[in-house]
This record gives structure tokens, C-alpha cells and sequence, in this order.
């Protein structure tokens, strides 16, 4: 399926999960198709949003962030995030990791809620009514917070592998949350790979398929399909893509305009004409410099 | 090994901070952490061999070459035992309480009773001043009975704030009994800066000096604060240099990039 068709499948004002850890395994090329279809009033989560959730925001594409943090770790703070927010205009339901994590497993499990310990004492819970309340443990009596069950429209992956049918292969483990989690706590999965391959493959390693294609609505293929960010053990993060953004970042004109200019690539191929191959070369070689 | 004079105020944090861990320890290191990341080498490399050090919350016991501009990134993870898949596994080695009890914490606001805000500078939640990265696992490292070691490079009163704007991480609340009153267990222990070394007075469980860094007095340190610091009883110590073997580690076989010094940036 083409990048076009699959987030087709999703609407103005639905709630879509994105995998990302701070500069770690976004779906770049999902979230670009998001901005060019002018998706509007979305809701998002992830685990650890970054570039991904800043360029949506810069887009006005985004009303609320439900989640714990939102950072591009070494490059700061998402600036069109945080200005969306200081401006009123994006609401951040902040929740601690284990907070949000209990909430989608609640949803993937069909269960009304799970409990943490997490949260207790801080200022947290008073601003989740509708979603975290303490409750008392009916066995000890001990009081834990109960976290909503999370239901998410959509969520967006990237993965190593996958066939046509749908079965998703990660090299080296679920190193990431959101891969273990959404597709079971989401209506729909689309999942990106770096290259499609025959189910025939897939059965020549079926300990590294972690999504089965029951569980798959959608597969792409996309080359390098989280660049800027870091896909292991393929490729790291594009430190001088990373920096020209923080470098813009602050100034509106400045920002839409490098948003746009990578939107504009109507295909994966033609992005990739645009970063260049002296810049994928070095993000891929990583290994050696480590 | 005896104390040297050619050391800088990262080396002698660095040193702090892994006296903190001991030999039986686990301990793992989330984003901009590199004087954690150096301590936890450190300790491994001198007095705790068999400390645990989950890198990046993903690498079991790597052993990168030196410290990468990212301690969340693949790089810090090179030479792993093991990549710890973080919902199922790391979330429970942590939350079963056998493991990992001791957790570093840094934020934009710390305050007298060592509660921490990394979420929003202003009075109004959904309409903040500055809206910073929010809580990660901080909201949960202050409330499932961990032993926080705060480390901060900005010892100055935006810093070491009277009360925190936002409890994103509780520590010991409005003081005294009311952590323990919540059920909640652990809390923070010491808190290493770039002057000085704190701790929380037992009964009151407010922040306490507990010595001031060689060349650094305590009129500094308590100008330095936004709150009325306790002092100890008696003479105020001096924190321990490094030994020149710690200060050769450091620079030559952990951190030869002086990665450390993004964090005084």
C-alpha cells in the first residue's frame, strides 16, 4: 500500500499513537503523509514525542498530547509543541510512563482499567479526573491509582521487515514500548518497513515477527522511513538535519518553511533525493564510529 | 589512592556521584544523564565491578568506548549483554522493588523538600510560562519506593526554588511525615551539585548541607539557594577531591570526549 492510502485511513480529530523515543524510531515518513493529507484537531501519544509531534504541532494539526514527555533529547525542546501550548491552543495530558503504559493496557486487554503506584504524591492525578482516581486495594486495603483504559483510533509504526500480508519483523527485540503495545490498544495499525518481503522470508525467522498480520491494517514500504531520527541497528539519528531544525525552530516562517520543503516529496524516493546520499551514508555507518 | 589537586567540578561530581552506588547495586540512566553515565562507569571501573548499569534503559552492562552526545541512543548501548525491551521488561524489573533501587534524578526546579518539577514554570497548568519536556519516568521513580540521588550543574535559586511551580516528582511533600503518611517509601537521599553536597535532615526532611566543594564557601552555597539551607552541626567539611586515578579514568578511559561538559553547557 502507498503511504497515501494508508493514512487515508485516518481521520480529522482521531487519537493516533505514534512510536517515537525522544530521537529513537519515529515513523517520519507516516507523519509527513499526516502533514500533507492536512489532517486537523488530532489527538496524540507516544511514549517519548519528539520531531515528529513538533512538526504536526507546527502544522496546527494537533489539539492535545496524551502522554508522558516530549522531547528531542540531546536537540531540547519541541519548540511549535511548547509555543502551541503556552498559547492555549494544544492541551498536554501529562501522565507518568507507567501511567500511560497502564492505560493502553487496559485498552489492548479490554479491561475497564489498570492500576499503578506511580504518580502518588504528585500534582498528576488532580488534573486526570476523568481518566486516573485512587482507588483501594479490596484485598489490603492499600490505595493505588486506577488508569483509564486508552482505545487510540490509530497508531503508527516503523519496523525492519514485513510481508504483504501483514507480518512485522523487528531486528534485535521490541527494544521500544509502543511496538508491544499499541496494536493491541489501537482500532487500526499501520505499520512502515524498510523493505517488504515475501511471506516465505518471514518464515525463514519467525522470532523476529513481534506483530501478526491479524493485528495489521496497513503495510508500507519506506526506505529509511524514520530519518531524521535513529532506526537500530540501521541507522542513527541525522545530527545535522536534527540541528538545521533546532537552528529554525524558533521562527515560524523559518519552521513551515523546512516542514514543507519535506513535505512537498510526494514519495519515499523522491525525500530521499532530497536528504541525499552523503547523508544516508553517515547516518548508516554509524556503527563504526561508535 | 590519594586525592589530587589537577581536577575540574565535573570530575569531582563524577566521583560524588559513584560513591553513591555500591557493589550489589543496579542502575539505569534516561536522556542527558552523562554525569550519571560516567559515575556508573566509574564505580564499576574502582569500587563496585559488579554494579548493574542498564544503559539508555536498553543495554544491559555496555561498554561503549566513550560517552556518545546522546545517553539515550544506540552508541551508549555498544556491547550489551542484553537489549532490555521496555514495556514488558524494564518496567518490571524496576517496579518489582528487587531491583534498581536507586534512581538519579535531575530537574529544572528542586525545592527544600526535595520535590522535583520538569513539567511547567508558572501557576496555570494549561496556559505555562514555559513548558518544559514533562514527567517521563520521574512521576513514577518518586512514588514506587526508589531512593532518589539528585544531581543538578546549576546550583542558583531558579534551581533550588522555596516550593516547586508542579510536583512532577514527589520527594518528601510539604516536609515531615507527609511523604510516609501517602504510604509512599524511599524518597530523595542526596542531592550533588556543581558547589556542594546536600542531604535531608531526618525529622523535618528539609535539605541540609552536608560540605561544600574544595575553593567554595558556605556564604556561596547559601546565596546560591532559594531556600534557608541547613547547615550541619559544627564545621561545615570539604566533599572529597577525586584520586588522581579516578580523574585518569575519567578523562582517559570513560569519557574521553568530554561528553560530561554538554551538561554545563
Amino acid at each position: 500500500m502507498s503511504a497515501t492510502e494508508a493514512i487515508g485511513l485516518i481521520r480529522d480529530g482521531d487519537h493516533v499513537a505514534i512510536q517515537s523515543m525522544g530521537t529513537q524510531g519515529i515513523p517520519m515518513t507516516l507523519v509527513r503523509e499526516l502533514i500533507r493529507a492536512g489532517r486537523r484537531d488530532l489527538t496524540i501519544t507516544s511514549v517519548v514525542a519528539g520531531i515528529g509531534l513538533d512538526w504536526l504541532s507546527w502544522k496546527g494539526a494537533v489539539s492535545r498530547f496524551v502522554g508522558p514527555i516530549v522531547s528531542m533529547e540531546r536537540f531540547g525542546l519541541c519548540q511549535g509543541f511548547r509555543a502551541g501550548v503556552q498559547a492555549g491552543q494544544i492541551v498536554f495530558e501529562e501522565y507518568s510512563e507507567t501511567g500511560i503504559l497502564a492505560r493502553l493496557g487496559a485498552g489492548a486487554r479490554n479491561l475497564p482499567f489498570q492500576i499503578t503506584r506511580g504518580m502518588i504524591g504528585t500534582d498528576l492525578p488532580a488534573l486526570l479526573e476523568d481518566t486516573v482516581r485512587e482507588i483501594e486495594d479490596p484485598f489490603t486495603g492499600e490505595r493505588v491509582l486506577a488508569c483509564r483504559a486508552l482505545r487510540p483510533d490509530v497508531c503508527l509504526l516503523h519496523a525492519h521487515r514485513g510481508d504483504a500480508k501483514g507480518n512485522i519483523q523487528y531486528e534485535g527485540g521490541t527494544i521500544w514500548p509502543d511496538v508491544q503495545i499499541y496494536p493491541k490498544a489501537c482500532a487500526r495499525t499501520i505499520v512502515s518497513v524498510e523493505e517488504i518481503v515475501s511471506e516465505d522470508e518471514v518464515r525463514e525467522r519467525p522470532f523476529e515477527t513481534v506483530i501478526p498480520h491479524f493485528a495489521v491494517d496497513a503495510v508500507v514500504e519506506a526506505r529509511y522511513g524514520c530519518h531524521p531520527t535513529s532506526f537500530f541497528p540501521r541507522y542513527v539519528y541525522d545530527e545535522a538535519f536534527h540541528e538545521r531544525w533546532v537552528g529554525v525552530s524558533r521562527d515560524p516562517a523559518a519552521a513551515l518553511a523546512m516542514i514543507d520543503a519535506h513535505c512537498a516529496a510526494a514519495t519515499q524516493a523522491e525525500y530521499l533525493e532530497l536528504i541525499g546520499a552523503d547523508a544516508l551514508a553517515a547516518v548508516s555507518n554509524w556503527q563504526e564510529q561508535a | 589512592m590519594s586525592a589530587t589537586s589537577d581536577y575540574t567540578v565535573d570530575e569531582l561530581m563524577v566521583a560524588t556521584l559513584a560513591r553513591q552506588f555500591d557493589d550489589g547495586d543496579q542502575a539505569c540512566n534516561g536522556a542527558a544523564s552523562f554525569l550519571p553515565v560516567c559515575a556508573f562507569q566509574l564505580a564499576r571501573a574502582t569500587h563496585a565491578p559488579n554494579l548493574v548499569w542498564l544503559a539508555g534503559a536498553v543495554g544491559l552492562d555496555a561498554r561503549p568506548r566513550r560517552v556518545p552526545a546522546s545517553t539515550l541512543e544506540a552508541p551508549l548501548w555498544h556491547r550489551s549483554s542484553m537489549y532490555m525491551p521496555q514495556y514488558e521488561d524494564f518496567w518490571s524489573y524496576v517496579l518489582n522493588g528487587r531491583w534498581l533501587t536507586k534512581f538519579c534524578v535531575r530537574g529544572a526546579q528542586i525545592d527544600r523538600f526535595g520535590n522535583v518539577n520538569n513539567s511547567v514554570i508558572g501557576a496555570d497548568f494549561h496556559r505555562p510560562k514555559v513548558r518544559m519536556p514533562g514527567s517521563a519516568g520521574l512521576a513514577d521513580m518518586g512514588s514506587i519506593g526508589k531512593r532518589l540521588i539528585f544531581w543538578t550543574t546549576t546550583h542558583n535559586p531558579r534551581t533550588l526554588v522555596e516550593k516547586v511551580d508542579f510536583v512532577t516528582c514527589a520527594g518528601y511533600l510539604s516536609g515531615g511525615d507527609a511523604r510516609a503518611r501517602l504510604g509512599l517509601e524511599g524518597g530523595p537521599e542526596v542531592l550533588v551539585s556543581n558547589l556542594a553536597v546536600m542531604d535531608f535532615e531526618p525529622q523535618t526532611k528539609a535539605m541540609r548541607l552536608v560540605s561544600v566543594h574544595p575553593g567554595v564557601s558556605v556564604e556561596e552555597v547559601a546565596e546560591a539557594t532559594g531556600f534557608e539551607l541547613l547547615l550541619p552541626a559544627g564545621e561545615v567539611p570539604v566533599t572529597a577531591a577525586p584520586s588522581a586515578e579516578q580523574v585518569r579514568l575519567i578523562r582517559e578511559e570513560i569519557d574521553p570526549g568530554s561528553a560530561r561538559l554538554r551538561e554545563f553547557a
